[in-house]
């Protein structure tokens, strides 16, 4: 695992949107197109693993990572076969092939981005940097090598320039066939090239074969017909499809397993078997991503007195400094060190590391810090370690062990598979993504207008929620909500139910539509009527029934200074909580809610009347009405 | 010593007019970008000092907060039985959020209340492009001097953001109930001078008697 670093461009201050909502900063439009690369697999493409916000718009990504890569297998001079060179080639096509269904445009493909993984296989890294950065257009340097970007790309200058629109996938294919010709003849292709230079290209290929190539064979011939090819600017699936590539088509790629340098702890990683499961521990275990890179030097940090501007413009614009050297992007790679976290994972038990699902079977320790509040639990390595392995195999075994899920998850649930683990719970099988699917979600309806008032306003503290793709998402599922649900209407209120499992589901719209369907069905059934008055007056009538039968002292104060339910109590059970806590909150407090029953919420009513029983008995009607206000009082 | 009396105040409009906003602005003294869509309604109360001549007086406001969403209408004679005050919000720039304040007007009045003041608030002057904001204004300040007029309502503007004419409009609340009459013009035409909303103006104790 290996992370790099990238500053994204500040906005001015005291700049607003159309709209009079200030502009989100461009730091977390990032991250919100960051977690598609989240999801993208593949054989030939390093596995990105997390972004992360640091100050000043500085962002962190998380990638897997290999040491070797061909720009030091070129410079290391050693003679590749042309059969390698060709592997190399398809290898990269078809990583290419794969991003361009997902319309991503690598754009910074040289060979120091492709990285030599085990048995010969490749692996391009920081193929999302031009995606994430939507781009180039949210940072300040310019995204992609001039050596091995094609004309049309250095004509149309260093940034994203608005009326060329974004490079398309045919970008990528000159530059494949660059890197293919520099392993072919051992010559950096392009060694000072300047932006003006009008270049006749192919004719400079031609210069250049026939001197390097004379020991190379006839397979060459190929190899340099397929170099041209690529320059003649080809889709990466029709170059798939050259016979060159005629016998490498039919290996399948291999899915290949964690390949950590010098790793033999090979039992971690038995247990352990995404990446995303190894950094959490990583970062659990007080990993951190900046210090890290301070101690790399790959960030410089200088005083803030050096830094003073001469000048401040009233709009925020500083002038006078030193263009910062930092602003520049480095594509360097800082490998996370792990060491530590393997140590302490070989450390833990055995039995911990491969529990018994059908039998009872924790240590003594793990039954200690089980009894910790969630807070302390939820960073313990160790137990977090152990209760990711659990709950990953009960998942793959869900449905059938459904009951042992919910057994497990009455102790705690690791945040780690939150999402996954509330689906369970909440029974969620089937097809959700073809549900989904077919549902309309773009066609414009009455309910619009008050979704797209509501989104902008809901947890907005939160990076994912906040974030363009996000506010996407958010209005695709309660618009699939409102159309698959005709009996029932938008309520205010029905976003910040949507929140939680749009943020625990954020790459899976589908899976987070079905859990909400599926939370509304359990504990909120027709309380999202046309008319619900008569719904929601039942279950108000319902709260003071259980409070006057389990507190009548606190039921007889509320009732002589006239404090009813009715006054507090709407935005608790309507948005079941959901509205009054931060998502934090709502996530320990769902984990326990989601156990229960539909009935469940009433008595999480009371047990907030409770907590506050003693100021309330000894309040008057405005200070009672003032502690549950989430306005300043 | 002086009078105390409490009034209840409460606050209507369409969703995303502002209403939570004006209220944070008054009770805290901060705008916040994100506030959060209001569901039923939220309290908060603030105390209000009236100096006149000799005569001291307190005024407690208690406010409510309303949804804007319509489909929590149907609660909102809960909230606003009683109030002595309802101020009616609407987006200066926004024309459809005026249109909804004549339904909370004929709400108001048909439901009894008689007794309940009304006062009409443009909110978010900031927004508009002679404030130097990036919108434009969709409702002219004649017109719903007019309207109110008819109505016996006041009429204000404000901006949560720049704290323009917030103090001033819970004063006159304050004021309103508790008969006082205010020294200097009444202030629908002072808020209505259309100049850049000076932050230190608002700030400073005017030389108006309160």
């Amino acid at each position: 695992l290996g992370v790099s670093t990238f500053l994204a461009a500040p906005l001015p201050a005291n700049k607003y949107g159309i709209n009079g909502l200030p502009l989100t900063p461009n730091s977390i439009k990032i991250l919100g197109r960051f977690q598609l690369l989240k999801s993208i697999s593949h054989p030939y493409l390093c596995q990105y693993i997390d972004l992360v916000r640091g100050k000043h718009e500085r962002l962190f990504v998380v990638c897997e990572y290999n040491k070797i890569n061909l720009q030091d297998c070129i410079r290391s001079g050693r003679q590749l076969s042309a059969t390698t060179i060709a592997q190399v080639g398809y290898q990269i096509l078809q990583a290419l092939a794969f991003l361009n269904t997902y319309e991503i445009v690598h754009r910074s493909l040289t060979p120091f981005n492709v990285s030599l993984a085990s048995e010969g296989n490749i692996k391009l890294s920081h193929f999302g940097l031009y995606y994430v950065t939507h781009f180039g257009s949210l940072t300040t340097f310019p995204i992609g090598y001039p050596p091995y970007l094609p004309p049309e790309a250095i004509v149309a200058g260093p940034n994203y320039a608005a009326e060329l629109g974004p490079s398309g996938f045919k970008v990528d294919v000159w530059s494949v066939g660059i890197i293919l010709l520099e392993m072919v003849i051992f010559v950096k292709v392009f060694c000072h090239v300047k932006y003006t230079i009008t270049f006749s290209v192919l004719s400079k290929l031609y210069s250049l074969i026939p001197k390097s190539n004379i020991k190379l064979g006839i397979i060459c011939t190929n190899l340099i017909f397929l170099c041209k090819l690529c320059l003649s600017r080809l889709l990466p699936k029709q170059l798939l499809d050259d016979e060159l590539f005629e016998e490498l088509r039919i290996k399948q790629p291999v899915r290949s397993e964690i390949l950590l340098e010098d790793c033999y702890f090979t039992l971690v990683f038995t247990c352990l078997k995404l990446f995303e499961e190894v950094y959490y521990i990583w970062s659990l275990a007080a990993g951190d991503l900046e210090s890290l890179l301070k101690k790399s030097k790959l960030i410089k940090s200088e005083p803030p007195i050096c830094s003073m501007p001469n000048l401040t413009t009233n709009d925020g614009y500083a002038f006078g400094q030193p263009k910062d050297r930092l602003n520049l992007h480095d594509n360097s790679v800082q490998i996370l060190p792990l060491e530590k976290v393997l140590e302490k994972i070989e450390s833990i038990n055995g039995i911990e590391l491969y529990p018994l699902i059908e039998y009872s079977h924790s240590t003594e320790e793990t039954k200690e810090t089980a009894k910790l509040p969630p807070i302390i639990k939820e960073r313990d390595v160790c137990y977090q370690t152990h209760r990711i392995i659990l709950f990953q195999r009960l998942l793959e075994g869900y449905p059938h062990t459904l009951k042992t899920l919910f057994s497990e998850a009455a102790t705690d649930i690791p945040p780690l598979l939150r999402g996954k683990v509330w689906s369970a719970l909440l029974g969620i099988r089937g097809n959700v993504q073809e549900i989904y699917d077919l549902i309309d979600k773009e066609t414009p309806n009455s309910t619009d207008r008050q979704i797209e008032v509501d989104i902008p306003r809901c947890h907005q503290y939160d990076g994912l929620l906040s974030s363009p793709t996000g506010h996407i998402k958010f209005k695709r599922i309660l618009k699939a909500w409102v159309v698959s649900h005709t009996d029932l209407v938008y309520w205010q209120g029905l976003d910040s139910l949507c929140a939680p499992f749009l943020h625990l589901h954020f790459n899976n719209e589908a899976l987070a539509f079905a859990s909400l369907c599926a939370f509304i069905s359990k504990y909120l059934h027709n309380f999202f009527l046309k008319d619900n008055s008569h719904v929601i007056k039942e279950y108000l009538a319902v709260f003071s029934q259980m409070i006057a039968y389990h507190d009548p002292e606190l039921m007889d104060h509320l009732d002589n200074i006239s404090f009813i339910p009715d006054l507090f109590a709407i935005p608790w059970f309507l948005t079941v909580y959901t509205h009054v806590f931060p998502l934090l909150k709502i996530f320990h407090l769902w984990d326990a809610l989601l156990l229960g029953n539909s009935s469940f919420p009433l008595f999480i009513g009371l047990g907030l009347l409770f907590q506050l029983r003693s100021e309330l008995l000894s309040s008057g009607f405005n200070e009672c009405i003032l502690l549950f206000s989430d306005l300043p009082g | 010593m002086d009078e105390v009396h409490t009034t209840k105040v409460v606050l209507l409009g369409r969703t995303g007019s502002g209403k939570t906003s004006l209220i944070v602005r008054y009770i805290s003294s901060v705008f916040s970008e994100n506030v959060k869509p209001t569901i039923g309604a939220a309290f908060s109360k603030k105390t209000v000092q009236l100096i006149h001549g000799e005569e001291r007086k307190q005024v407690v406001l208690a406010i409510w907060d309303t949804a804007g969403d319509e489909r929590y209408e149907s609660m909102a004679p809960l909230y606003y039985r009683n109030s002595s005050a309802a101020i009616i919000c609407f987006d200066l720039a926004d024309r459809q959020s005026y249109n909804k304040v004549d339904f909370w007007v004929k709400e108001l009045v048909e439901k009894v209340e008689q007794n309940c003041k009304l006062y009409i608030c443009g909110t978010k002057t900031d927004l508009l492009a002679e404030y130097g904001g990036p919108l434009k204004r969709a409702v002219g300040p004649t017109e719903v001097m007019a309207y109110a007029k008819k109505l016996n309502a006041k009429f204000v503007e404000t901006s949560s953001k720049s704290n323009y004419g917030i103090d001033d409009l819970f004063k006159l609340v304050a004021a309103d109930f508790a008969g006082f009459t205010l020294c200097e013009a009444p202030p629908i035409e002072d808020s209505l001078r259309l100049q850049e909303p000076n932050q230190t103006d608002v700030n400073e104790k005017s030389s108006c008697c309160f």
